[in-house]
């Protein structure tokens, strides 16, 4: 089975080749010596790669996955021959409704605009406040607000839907 | 004004130690310090006096930390917890926790009355702030003493004086402590800003009396910027601090944040216990503190010193405090601000010195003497402190939440971690970001910094983004490895650090975690696509020129 990954904008190819009960990995094209083991549950992993030994830790979030080695964390994308075939398919980017999602965890604080209410473009939308940080969150581009997801006070995560624009 | 100046002990850094006129004499302990039975640490007693039982107003590392040093004084303990903190671990190192109101901290961490409705009815004699929080909160310090409670800190007059910046600037000058040039009064208007600006020269800071954390704090590099930025600063302080008085401070160039660890008693003993190296800072929070300073002639460290028992007693000073200095190029010091709390980077100090400051803390509040006031400890070694936190060192630091999904500890000689960090712990957003401090100590700096980078290496904090990958790099950037550092050194040197660091060689050993992981999840792979064309019609959506790299 062949992959594209792609990790923090690179991309890579990995092809693992199980043929009984040996198994190669190959990444570019190069093989490269590699076993992976449960430390515990399906929490963390210790992979060791060309001689050296990494704990791993994936998790997904929505938007693909992370992997962290030991405290170092890569955003990952994997795609396999059969969901890279079906993606190609599809149009890139489907006219429609835009969800604006926060960029990282925090406290609503205030709410700037209604349903239904026309903004321009860069007009603010919501105030997000994290730790110590108050942020304008603006729209993208001009439209009509179509739904808001949130309300005054609401705690959002990385990534989770504000305000849908039309 | 006259201080005594104890000895400087044996080793390259002379120790400052000092008691102040107006008080009496270092002294020997209290006789009934020298009873049977009393907790031990080193050659140094310690005895929590009046203290019996220890509320610890607060959550998170330094919660843990505060309860530890009372549990191994013989201390019983009261820990609170908001509705965030039900699963934390600081409750459970108490012997009893009580639940003070929710997440949001003005209505739990913040809420004086039911903090010290708690402490009522618990049966504690005494409060520990820990640091941020209600630490430097004069109301919460006055509000304890009519309850009848210790508060382990400064009087609620002294923090006063301290908390803001016009009158602390006053009372230094007073003292001949010497304080950054500028006015010693509020200005009237932008145009009595633009005279004295004139005078000093610029480039000068705007400064808000009130402010602090980096907040009601401008540059004006001109005339021309004045009168906007007097305006911006004086209602930046309204509505951040709800008082507008703003003055002038020639800004100093390239300089470096030194700050002084006094302790003071009841007994006239006020001792400064070395100075503390706080220059690497990002947007005014720092990131990693040294003990000692670098690159500090023995005159220029010893007039820290002095200058800070000056600074402490000038306000008749109780227990342990910081008393901040900037230094410039020329190893000339003025007194910034005094941080009337225990600090994040106390541990650099304890390391050092041998001590245990909040032992010390404890044992003051409960009317004890400073325990090694009259014969001060002797430095020994250097020691290196990271703040690890919940940022994302590849996202410009913005704060990131998750779960503990997997956490090993770094250890091994001179390695210490102070954290409340555990598996499955929740990170949110309500609080501060510092998870854990790492402190390395060895017999010198060089080697203070090696067991650092091994230690960094070691801890392992998954499923939620910290800054241990940004810290690791800190510790090979030249400047900081070679101890020249001034705070810039995050604006230039170290500038690259804050850019998310490429993936290097460990981009092949993420893909292959990340594809042996969803093959072992689903183990059933389905046989490969026979057909080639869907494959390579996808590749194309990945590479410009069509060609699956291999």
């Amino acid at each position: 089975m062949r992959y594209a990954v792609r990790v923090d904008g690179v991309l890579l190819a990995v092809e693992v080749d199980e043929k009984g009960d040996r198994t190669r990995v190959f990444v570019d094209g190069r093989e490269v010596e590699s076993e992976m083991r449960r430390i515990r549950g399906d929490g963390a992993w210790t992979l060791r790669m060309d001689g050296r030994a990494h704990c791993v830790v994936v998790s997904g979030n929505g938007e693909g996955e992370t992997v962290m080695l030991g405290s170092r964390s890569f955003r990952v994308e994997v795609e396999d021959e059969r969901e890279a075939a079906a993606h190609a398919v599809r149009p890139p980017h489907a006219a429609g409704p835009r969800v604006i999602r926060s960029v990282m965890p925090g406290i609503v604080r205030e709410v700037l605009v209604a349903e239904g209410a026309t903004v321009a473009e860069r007009a603010p939308l919501l105030v997000l406040e994290a730790m110590k940080m108050q942020n304008e969150v603006r729209a993208d581009r001009a439209g009509r607000v179509l739904r808001l997801h949130v309300a005054p006070g609401s705690t959002v995560a990385r990534g989770d839907p504000l305000v849908t624009l039309a | 004004m006259h201080n005594k100046i104890g000895q400087p002990e044996a080793g390259p850094d002379p120790f400052f130690q000092g008691s102040v006129a107006g008080c009496s004499t270092p002294r020997r302990p209290p006789a009934d310090l020298r009873r049977n039975g009393r907790v031990r640490h080193g050659d140094v007693r310690y005895d929590p006096g009046v203290i019996r039982k220890l509320l610890v107003a607060n959550r998170g590392e330094i919660a843990v930390r505060v309860l530890r040093a009372a549990r191994s004084l013989g201390i019983r303990t009261v820990a609170v917890y908001s509705e965030a903190d039900r699963s934390a671990l600081h409750p459970r190192l108490a012997d009893e926790a009580v639940p003070v109101g929710p997440a949001e901290a003005r209505l739990s961490y913040l809420d004086r009355d039911r903090l010290i409705d708690a402490a009522r009815r618990t049966g504690a004699d005494a409060v520990h702030p820990g640091y941020g929080f209600l630490s430097q909160d004069p109301d919460f310090a006055d509000a304890c003493a009519a309850a009848g409670l210790v508060f382990v800190g400064p009087s609620g007059e002294c923090m006063r004086v301290l908390g803001q910046k016009i009158p602390a600037r006053r009372a230094m000058a007073a003292a001949g402590v010497p304080v950054v040039p500028g006015t010693l009064d509020p200005l009237a208007d932008a145009a009595e800003a633009a005279r004295e600006a004139e005078r000093l020269g610029y480039p000068v800071l705007l400064k808000a009396s009130a402010g602090g954390g980096g907040k009601g704090i401008r540059l004006v590099r001109g005339a021309g910027e004045m009168a906007q930025a007097f305006d911006r600063v004086r209602s930046e302080a309204l509505s951040a601090f709800g008082r507008g008085e703003v003055y002038l401070e020639k800004a100093v160039a390239r300089p470096r944040h030194i700050e002084v660890q006094i302790l003071a008693d009841g007994h006239g003993n006020t001792v400064a216990v070395g100075e503390r190296e706080c220059s690497v800072q990002r947007r005014h929070q720092k990131v990693v503190e040294e003990c000692p300073a670098n690159r500090l002639s023995p005159a220029a460290r010893r007039g820290l010193a002095e200058a800070a028992v000056r600074a402490a007693a000038a306000v008749g000073y109780r227990n342990a405090g910081t008393v901040e200095f900037l230094v410039d190029e020329g190893e000339r010091f003025f007194y910034l601000e005094t941080n009337t709390r225990i600090q994040v980077e106390h541990p650099v100090t304890e390391e050092v010195f041998g001590v245990d400051l909040v032992r010390e803390q404890l044992r003051v509040a409960g009317g004890e003497a400073v325990s090694f006031a009259g014969r001060a400890p002797a430095p020994r070694g250097h020691a290196i402190e990271a703040r690890i936190c919940a940022e994302d060192p590849e996202d410009g630091f913005l704060p990131s939440t998750g779960t503990v999904a997997h956490f090993e500890a770094p250890s091994g000689p001179g390695i210490r971690f102070d954290g409340a960090l555990f598996e499955g712990m929740e990170v949110g957003v309500h609080y501060d970001p510092l998870l854990a401090k790492l402190i390395a100590w060895g017999p010198d700096r060089a080697a203070a910094l090696a067991r650092m980078r091994t230690a960094l290496d070691e801890t392992v904090i998954a499923g939620v983004r910290t800054t241990v990958p940004f810290l690791r790099r800190l510790m090979d950037l030249p400047e900081f490895a070679e101890g020249n550092y001034d705070t810039s050194l995050l604006e230039g040197p170290g500038r690259r650090l804050l850019e998310p660091e490429p993936p290097g060689d460990l981009a092949a050993v993420a893909a292959v975690a990340a594809v042996l992981h969803r093959r072992a999840r689903a183990p059933r792979a389905a046989a490969p696509a026979a057909a080639a064309s869907p494959w390579i019609a996808a590749a194309r959506r990945w590479t410009p020129n069509g060609e699956f790299p291999r």
